[in-house]
């Protein structure tokens, strides 16, 4: 029987991380794309937070991630 | 505020997005593409000749864009080696991210989420019941209290001059 659908999946056990791009190929947004630039100056924003308040420590140190 | 006729370039963004919370938090993360063709099609209409009148135009634009992408969840996080954690929250940060971006885009003025705030929406989208229209007037909330901010700073400098 066919699946319903199906990814073009790399084999999780000798992919490298680069390999599982291929899911969903998305062209690159031109640099000055307005939106690309506003995602940027929100994620330098976010960057540039003192690392104790920062949204990566809150999340981090929440039950919203599970360290391995 | 005139009206403006824009696109929203939102899959390129997204990419961003998630190239940026795999560094963070040392996370592999993929975009599905059946999850990605998904929300195109929810939000298609309201991106591709977006036409801005107002800012209630522009909340309804994040908001939506924001609720798909949470409820059809199209990023994956995929385990390899080099993973150190799972981010449970990688859809709702991701979405309320470029909704935040969306906003920022297209107003004057750009607002800002604070961290322990985009944490607590983050849960909130993941374990509460949420629809386009709460989303859509969490922004428009903070839009307004942006532009406020604005026009007391305003009304302050006429004081002093």
């Amino acid at each position: 029987m066919e699946p319903l659908m199906s990814f073009a999946a790399p084999n999780i056990a000798t992919a490298a991380p680069s390999d599982f791009q291929a899911y969903a190929p998305i062209k690159n947004a031109a640099p000055d794309d307005p939106l690309l630039l506003a995602v940027e100056a929100l994620l330098n924003e976010l960057d540039a937070e003192p690392y104790e308040t920062s949204l990566v420590k809150i999340i981090k140190e929440s039950d919203l991630y599970i360290p391995r | 505020m005139s009206p403006t006729i824009t696109t929203v370039n939102w899959k390129a963004s997204l990419k961003t997005i998630v190239s940026w919370l795999e560094k963070r938090y040392k996370t592999k993360l993929v975009l599905n593409s059946v999850g990605i063709n998904e929300v195109e099609n929810q939000i298609k209409q309201l991106v591709t000749v977006a036409i801005v009148n107002n800012h209630s135009d522009i909340a309804h634009i994040a908001g939506t864009t924001t609720y798909w992408i949470v409820k059809l969840q199209p990023i994956q996080e995929v385990h390899v080696a080099t993973s150190k954690g799972t981010l449970i929250v990688a859809n709702e940060l991701a979405a309320v991210l470029l909704g935040t971006a969306i906003c920022n885009e297209l107003l004057p003025a750009p607002i800002s989420l604070p961290s322990a705030f985009l944490h607590k929406w983050a849960s909130s989208l993941r374990y509460g019941i949420h629809s386009p229209v709460t989303c859509e007037l969490i922004f428009e909330a903070f839009i307004s209290c942006n532009k406020s901010a604005a026009m007391a700073n305003v009304d302050q400098q006429d004081v002093s001059n």
